[in-house]
């Protein structure tokens, strides 16, 4: 008899667990994704033309709709910089949502490999997949 | 389970814990834009080619509207299709305030785009839209300047040979007083192309404005400020004031960034002597044009900051009393 408020606590304590995971599994994924935000440095055009092999942005970049769908790219530097498409003036920044899952692929000449490639994932579907995502997530921010 | 894991999961427990609160914090604001957008906006590169139509384009003209600008050809087998396709139902969906929006589109195939060809391809989608094209060396500067890049592709194995063009198909929106603010990249919805149109419609007060700004450009006067001291330091601007309200409305002051102070004027025949004169207001009846023209009312800029250049744009801001502050950019012819 004394071990049953014991039980009851353990037990108690299980069904919180299962609910909150069941909750972290199916719960719907935040309204607008975060920003992933690149700095062209300044000094960057002349680190160039003095040929330094000088990656500015990773190529892929990868980001994921509804969870980090946002790009942002600043042009720090003192002068004109192209970024794929995206031709930046000095102290100019480019914002852009993806809504939809992608895959572009961009010439540029501030990627060593002279390609830009994004890479826009599906959100984790509800589930397992979300789960695994938002312990990933907190384990990446522990 | 790892331990790295546990404590993940631990976490967890605790923001849950930490009720509904969103766990990603919101972007910060872009005015709104859902596209991709530029902060702070910069002056579009202006350019002149010659239309379709047989007229001559220059962007700088379009001041007071929405530009909206694209690159592509004629030839093109899908994406220009759609593209044009898609802006063709964004400009249905504006109604009314798609007369305040003009949809440009620049080859990037002069080699098979001649005017009567493109103009019967954009006709097909919508025959306001505007088709560009030109020689190769007045085409590629502006293709640069908005950072499209274009490619040739021979099709191999081809009878007759023929090539295809691999270019960027982005969306341009430059916005009523001439500034690029979105770059939307192929594939952006069209539903936020609109929204964003919208937006620069509704931000430059050009949709439902009363007060309706058409046309403004400066002129220099004869001799330069750069001439030297003493030189005259004025010039005058020009515009058509459109009251489309169903009240009377008046300009009663203008500023600018070029010159210390602006005035109205008016120019007055007497008896043969053209006289210029001050005058406080320039009265705007309901549904009336007023044209600030040479001869006329216009605009008197006084001390100019520093020399004016033909093509350069200045900044006017028109006061009335009515409609407040409308702010547009003129041409320096």
């Amino acid at each position: 008899m004394t071990r049953q408020p014991a039980a009851i606590a353990a037990g108690a304590g299980v069904v919180v667990v299962l609910g909150i995971l069941a909750w972290a599994a199916v719960a719907p994924l935040p309204a607008t994704g975060a920003a992933l935000t690149f700095v062209i440095p300044p000094g960057t055009a002349a680190r160039l033309k003095a040929g330094e092999p000088f990656n500015v942005l990773p190529s892929p970049i990868h980001l994921t709709v509804g969870v980090r769908d946002v790009l942002v790219i600043t042009n720090d530097d003192e002068v004109i910089h192209q970024v794929g498409p995206i031709i930046l003036g000095s102290r100019q920044t480019y914002r852009i949502p993806f809504r939809k899952p992608g895959h572009f692929k961009y010439a540029c000449s501030l990627h060593a490999a002279g390609t830009l490639t994004l890479v826009i994932a599906p959100p984790p579907a509800a589930g397992l997949e979300r789960l695994r995502w938002r312990l990933d997530q907190l384990t990446a921010r522990s | 389970m790892t331990p790295g894991r546990a404590l993940a999961l631990i976490a967890l427990v605790v923001s849950c814990l930490a009720a509904g609160a969103p766990a990603q914090p919101a972007p910060a604001g872009n005015a709104g834009l859902r596209s991709g957008a530029f902060d702070p906006p910069r002056e579009a590169p202006d350019f002149t080619l010659p239309a379709a139509s047989g007229a001559e384009f220059r962007l700088s003209r379009y001041l007071g509207k929405v530009v909206v600008l694209t690159f592509g050809y004629t030839s093109c087998p899908d994406v220009c299709p759609t593209v044009l396709a898609e802006l063709a139902q964004v400009r249905e969906r504006l109604g009314g305030a798609a007369k305040r929006v003009q949809v440009v589109y620049v080859s990037v195939d002069p080699e098979r785009d001649n005017p009567a060809r493109l103009l019967g391809f954009t006709e097909q989608f919508d025959k306001t839209f505007l088709g560009l094209t030109g020689p190769t060396d007045q085409l590629a500067p502006v293709w640069k300047a908005y950072g499209v890049s274009v490619v040739r592709r021979e099709l191999p194995g081809s009878q007759p040979p023929t090539y295809l063009i691999h270019h960027s198909a982005s969306v341009f929106l430059i916005d009523a007083a001439g500034r690029l603010r979105v770059m939307a990249p192929f594939g952006t919805p069209s539903d936020d192309v609109l929204h964003d149109i919208r937006l620069l419609l509704a931000e430059s007060g050009a949709q439902d404005a009363a007060i309706i700004l058409e046309k403004p450009w400066v002129r220099r006067a004869a001799a330069m400020p750069d001439a030297g001291p003493g030189a005259p330091s004025t010039a005058a601007g020009y515009v058509n004031v459109l009251n489309r309200g169903k009240a009377r409305d008046a300009l009663i002051s203008a500023i600018t960034d070029v010159a210390e102070r602006v005035e109205l004027h008016e120019t007055r025949n007497m008896s043969g002597m053209m006289m210029m004169e001050k005058v406080s207001k320039v009265e705007l009846a309901a549904g009336s044009r007023v044209e600030l023209r040479p001869g006329s009312y216009h605009l008197m800029l006084i001390g100019l900051k520093h020399a004016l250049a033909p093509g350069q744009t200045v900044t006017l801001t028109l006061e009335f009393e009515r409609a407040g502050r409308i702010t547009t950019r003129a041409e320096v012819r």
